[in-house]
């Protein structure tokens, strides 16, 4: 940095904070003259060149008839925290709603409303100030305290509700949620209050519980749910699997009483439960982020819940701490979760909503913004922490097949917003009922390959033929689609057809090995670590005993056998 | 640039919070439980019938009384018609004060935008004591313009006040601040660029700690000198922080008033008197209360026109178009 | 492409008197010219740092760094001659993609036709050869991390490529693609690229050579290969592959390493290793279900099945310690008391938690 740019910086900087300084010292000055002191001084610079006197502070603070100074001031500090306390209630209130909550009044909506109160302040005093004159003058406010709180609130109102709007934009809409569902949740109505065991819950772990009928969400003509039915049993876990906006938020959200429907029934224990409002309902819900209070220990995050409920503080302590301790964070009572790691502060709010041993337990991708390492640690403790929440409905959504597979009794599959399958893990893997099912709940995605029956032989992308295998005996010739796992597929010997790598990524202890083959991109998976150069030309073995056949529609028509006459070959 | 631009106005947050669909409250059909819509327009309407009471209804209100002829020796809401609108057209008086209120406001609020961005670029980064000179910089916003202006006047006066013996010290000729016409303009800039470019520091300099630091390493690694780095990477960044603070400023700007009553109650003659301030004289100092509130409610229309087609002409300009 | 060697390097960011709490332990470590590597650890570990050292963002305590042959441990980032891409990505918004690609040669005062041809050229690489009028700001977040490696392929003089973490605010769906991208792009330029990230599959696609970090140290370098079947340390072997390497205690009878009353034969002579604490490693995939006794087969109790759906992670008790088998799916799901063999091939042996060396 060169000389001439400091100088020229702090020089800059000097000369401004004299320029902001100077009317504060030219008043300060200013002060200690009498009204002579002032006119007298003879060259520039006037004003530093007078005898101070204390005369002006005098007349302020001295007794001899100064001005009442006391009363103003006592009036202002009223005007402002009167004005001010109006304001900011009004404000916050219409901001809470304005940014929770849609309305709709005509052709006017929520931005349309905010802007209504906040061009207040791009309207000029002056135009407001004649009626407000005669308004005031009308009912005798003029010159009064409560003239001036009603200026001040026509000032503040516009701004308070403005940042406020913005504070709750900006915070964690779930944060807010959870606590509306809880802080509001009338547990004087004893039937809903978890303290006292509702009537409808019972101990066999298979009676039907949750039952969806024809869900049906449209929004700005998109289908977010598309006719959605399917039963969740108490004490079972299920798992909800499907690409990133399939509508698995959305689903949850509507079980939690957070989203309206268009269409559709929710039945819990054949009670209907879809029409009861969301403090209503016993749901507890974990999502993707690690939503904790930052102001609470971690044991009171816990018992947070419980206490709302009524729950005395030690009761609601002690199941606090055995829920810690499910969650294996026994001994980190004290802490805030600001002083936990991400794994932790996931465990915590897991506890919390173990605690309560809600009817409904809902998890949003829980393990998402986890590492690798931690979510392969937490999926195995999950599978056996479920297994104790024999009272609950849980209903547990993800993106991952593995997760999907591990923790799930029964597997959901769904694609745009509809269930495409159910069913358990093994039969949504063995017997995908469509294409879409198949890439879902395979990692990688199950490769689909076009290709034809004809002349007694397998027939794959117009260069590849095959004798036919025994499931498929009984197709009629013509096209089909093939799926085939990259699980299923081999490196081959040197007879068998070739494709040159075009990527090879490594998964956990599996490579995935992409190829271009003469009949379209392949991905085909090996056990182990293994590296490969780009474009090197590989074997594969194609097995015909292993593909899956879907029609042109997409759906399964025939499928492999699962146990026996397997032909793994293993990599090494 | 990055991803993480912030938009400044208030609606696109709201578009976002449509999309994750809230429950619809329609204010008018029952949709969802009718317990539920009841509770979502408790938080609503205390504000809302406040707002209406001290906000539409005087706005109505000047509008009516702009078509009368309500005065100090004549109150009452007569009709006139458009009689009040015919005057005002002639009014050259009026139109000088909108285009010296134009002026006036393009001149500060520039002159504050540059001040401040170049302020805020000094105390951003490695300068000694800058939490001392950030506090500093902004004392001034933080005080009652009215007892500041006072204090100007005072700094102001031709012969008592230091402004001009500051002159002196540059060997300039003395100015008769308050009652000369081009001067009585700038002085009262002065004050309000004293006043508000501590406002605009502060929002250019949050906008500045905001930023992420890559784009600076990135032009670094690529060769980009201060300058270079300033027009590609700080200035394209602070786009749509600089729009919302120079509207912000544009509005404020607008209303000049107390500067003006307090330092020159708009003399000498007309020279500093603003739009504001004249429909202030007019309504009540003369009580043409009919006359003033049809001044008012053209000032507010041109306002609101002006100041949207600014606002977009300074989106295209800064942060470029966007659908 | 240079070389890059750091010597002596060390960083704590405390004071430089006090001995502990090195953000970086002092070490000495060679980046070879034209070879892809990949820093990882969990955070905190710091890879980071040792980014920033080479990058030049943060002065090393002590040690120097060379670029080849010259010292540039003094030198400020910008002219240290090297590439990099951010976690975010990095563009100049107001400019169109053509201006992003030129900028650093425009600030090189680069003559005209030769920026026009680099550009043109570059943009070929990137596939964004149609699209050069267009404004930068309008494109995904992984085509804008390509812009802003773009702007580093254009430069003839970089030492080295640069990434940190370029992927984490990538969409899922452009992740692949990207990351498929990037690894053709070092492939075919030769470029010396340091890569960080914590997430180990992304490290072991992406690098040939993976330098794994914890606690400010390097705990091995070596191929995503050896990584896998020769972790150095017991870390090593839990932090890379899924499910982790299995450990056993074993006790040592003269030559032999012995598990619950069993002798195991390995390729380690027990009479030859260091005293300490032994253990074996052997990867859940080498772990085979027998069904007759015979060379290296335990007795165990099956504890568990995780289905996952391509493989199905079975998880023992053998002799009392926990142990994961992974099995493909297909296989025979076993239960209750079962014979597992470990291949001799497949075992490591660890003294205090370090990789032995095996006998000869």
């Amino acid at each position: 940095m060169s000389r001439l740019y400091l100088v020229l910086k702090y020089g800059a900087i000097l000369l401004w904070s004299a320029f902001v300084i100077a009317p504060f010292l030219w008043a300060l000055t200013t002060s200690f003259k009498t009204i002579n002191g002032v006119t007298g001084g003879p060259t520039y610079i006037p004003w530093l060149q007078y005898e101070p006197s204390l005369a002006a502070w005098g007349s302020l603070f001295g007794a001899t008839g100064g001005i009442d100074i006391v009363q103003p001031y006592i009036d202002s500090i009223v005007v402002t925290f009167g004005a001010s306390l109006i304001s900011i209630v009004l404000g916050t209130l219409a901001a809470y709603g304005l940014s929770r909550f849609t309305y709709q009044a005509g052709p006017l909506r929520n931005a349309d409303i905010v802007f209504f109160f906040v061009s207040q302040r791009i309207l000029p005093p002056v135009v407001l100030g004649i009626p407000f004159f005669l308004m005031l003058r009308f009912l005798g406010l003029l010159d009064s305290v409560l003239g001036l709180i009603v200026v001040y609130i026509a000032l503040l109102l516009p701004i308070a509700v403005w940042v406020m709007v913005d504070f709750f934009n900006n915070s964690p809409r779930r944060r807010l949620y959870r606590s509306r569902r809880w802080s509001s949740s009338p547990c004087s109505s004893s039937a809903t209050c978890r303290a006292a065991p509702s009537p409808g819950r019972s101990d066999d772990g298979a009676a039907v519980s949750l039952i969806a009928g024809h869900l049906t969400l449209e929004v700005d003509h998109v289908r977010h749910l598309d006719d959605v039915s399917f039963t969740l049993k108490r004490g079972r876990l299920h798992t909800l699997i499907g690409r990133t906006l399939a509508g698995k938020t959305t689903l949850l959200r509507t079980i939690a009483g957070l989203q309206r429907l268009d269409d559709g029934t929710l039945d819990l224990d054949d009670r209907p439960f879809h029409v009861r409002p969301v403090w209503e309902r016993d749901v507890a819900m974990v999502y993707e982020e690690f939503i904790n209070y930052p102001h609470l220990t971690v044991l009171d995050n816990v018992a947070f819940p419980l206490r709302r409920r009524g729950v005395g503080r030690d009761s609601a302590r002690a199941l606090a701490r055995a829920a810690l301790e499910r969650v294996s964070l026994a001994g980190f009572d004290d802490r805030r979760p600001g002083q936990l790691s991400g794994g932790q502060q996931q465990r915590v709010a897991l506890a919390r909503a173990l605690v309560r041993n809600a009817d409904v337990l809902l998890l949003d991708e829980p393990l998402a913004n986890l590492d690798y390492k931690l979510r392969e640690q937490m999926r195995e403790e999950l599978r056996s922490l479920f297994s104790d929440q024999g009272g609950s409905v849980v209903l547990y959504t993800t993106t991952d097949p593995a997760e999907a597979m591990i923790l799930g009794d029964v597997v959901l599959v769904m694609h745009e917003g509809r269930l495409i399958q159910v069913g358990p893990p093994d039969e949504v893997v063995d017997r995908p009922a469509t294409t879409a099912v198949a890439g879902l709940v395979n990692d990688p995605p199950m490769n689909i390959v076009d290709g034809a029956i004809e002349d007694g032989a397998v027939r794959i992308g117009g260069t590849l033929s095959l004798p036919p295998a025994a499931h498929m005996r009984g197709l009629p010739s013509g096209r089909y689609r093939f799926g085939l796992r990259a699980m299923d597929v081999g490196l081959g010997s040197e007879e068998d057809v070739r494709g040159s790598v075009t990527f090879s990524e490594v998964s956990g202890s599996e490579t995935f090995l992409h190829l271009e083959t003469g009949f379209g991109p392949l991905v085909l998976q090996i056990e182990g670590v293994h590296s490969f150069a780009l474009d090197t030309s590989v074997p594969v073995m194609i097995d015909p005993d292993r593909l899956f056949v879907f029609g042109l529609d997409d759906r399964l028509v025939a499928y492999p056998k699962t146990e026996t006459g397997r032909r793994w070959r293993r990599s090494r | 640039m990055a991803d993480r631009e912030r938009q400044p106005a208030v609606s696109p947050e709201f578009e976002s919070a449509a999309e994750t669909p809230a429950r619809r409250v329609r204010l008018g059909s029952p949709a969802g439980g009718s317990s539920l819509r009841r509770y979502q327009l408790y938080f609503l309407l205390p504000g809302l019938i406040v707002l209406l009471l001290i906000i539409l209804f005087p706005l109505l209100f000047t509008i009516r009384v702009s078509f009368s002829s309500w005065s100090s020796s004549a109150p009452g809401l007569n009709w006139i018609a458009a009689k009040n609108y015919e005057r005002l057209l002639a009014d050259s008086r009026y139109w000088e004060s909108l285009l010296r209120l134009a002026m006036l406001a393009a001149g500060t609020v520039l002159i504050e935008y540059v001040l401040g961005f170049g302020l805020a670029l000094l105390v951003w980064r490695e300068v000694k004591a800058k939490r001392f000179f950030r506090v500093l910089f902004l004392v001034p916003m933080m005080t009652t313009p009215v007892i500041m202006t006072v204090i100007w006047r005072t700094i102001f006066h031709e012969s008592l006040g230091p402004a001009n013996e500051v002159l002196a010290l540059f060997g300039l000729p003395a100015q008769a601040w308050l009652t000369s016409s081009p001067a009585a303009l700038i002085a009262v800039m002065v004050v309000e660029i004293w006043q508000w470019t501590p406002f605009m520091l502060l929002l250019l300099l949050a906008g500045l700690l905001s930023l992420p630091k890559e784009p600076f390493l990135a032009a670094a690694i690529d060769g980009a000198g201060p300058i270079r780095t300033f027009f590609r990477v700080t200035l394209p960044l602070m786009g749509p922080i600089s729009v919302g603070a120079i509207i912000i400023r544009l509005i404020e700007a607008s209303k000049i008033m107390e500067t003006v009553y307090v330092l020159t109650s708009g003399g000498p003659g007309t020279a500093t008197e603003t739009s504001s301030f004249y429909i202030y004289i007019r309504g009540l100092r003369d009580f043409q209360i009919g006359y003033a509130a049809s001044l008012s409610f053209t000032y507010l229309v041109i306002m609101i026109v002006s100041l949207t087609f600014i606002a977009k002409a300074l989106n295209r300009a800064f942060v470029g178009r966007r659908v | 492409m240079a070389q890059i060697t750091l010597s002596g390097v060390g960083h704590t960011y405390g004071r430089a008197s006090s001995a502990e709490g090195w953000a970086l332990d002092p070490l000495d470590l060679v980046w070879e010219n034209g070879n892809t590597y990949a820093l990882l650890g969990p955070s905190g570990c710091g890879k980071t740092t040792m980014l920033n050292i080479i990058s030049g963002l943060v002065k090393p305590t002590r040690g120097r760094i060379l670029f080849d042959t010259r010292d540039v441990t003094n030198v400020p980032t910008a002219r240290r001659n090297i590439a990099q891409v951010f976690q975010f990505p990095v563009i100049y918004g107001s400019m169109s993609v053509h201006d992003n690609l030129a900028f650093p040669l425009v600030c090189r005062k680069w003559p005209r036709e030769r920026i026009e041809q680099k550009v043109a050229e570059v943009a070929e690489v990137l596939d964004l050869g149609r699209q050069l009028q267009r404004p930068a700001r309008s494109f995904t977040g992984a085509e804008k991390q390509l812009i802003s490696l773009g702007r580093g392929l254009v430069r003839e003089d970089v030492a080295a490529l640069l990434m940190d973490e370029p992927l984490t605010v990538i969409d899922p769906q452009f992740k692949f693609l990207l990351r498929r991208k990037l690894r053709e792009i070092t492939e075919r330029f030769r470029l010396t690229v340091v890569y960080v990230t914590h997430d180990q599959n992304e490290a072991m696609t992406f690098a040939n050579e993976v330098v794994v970090m914890n606690h400010g140290r390097v705990v091995q370098r070596g191929s995503p290969e050896q990584l896998f079947e020769y972790p150095q340390t017991a870390y090593v072997g839990y932090f890379i592959g899924s499910p982790a390497m299995n450990f056993l205690p074993v006790g040592r009878d003269g030559g032999s390493l012995v598990f619950a009353g069993s002798k195991l034969r390995s390729g380690y002579d027990a009479a030859t290793l260091p005293p300490g604490k032994i253990e074996i490693g052997v990867r859940a995939e080498y772990v085979e279900f027998v069904s007759e006794p015979g060379e290296n087969t335990l007795t165990a109790r099956v504890n568990g099945v995780l289905n996952q759906g391509s493989v199905r992670v079975i998880t023992l008790l053998v002799a009392g310690a926990p142990a994961k088998v992974s099995i493909t799916r297909g296989q025979p799901v076993p239960s209750g008391d079962v014979l597992v063999r470990l291949p001799a091939d497949k075992i490591r042996v660890y003294i205090d938690g370090e990789l032995a060396t095996p006998a000869s």
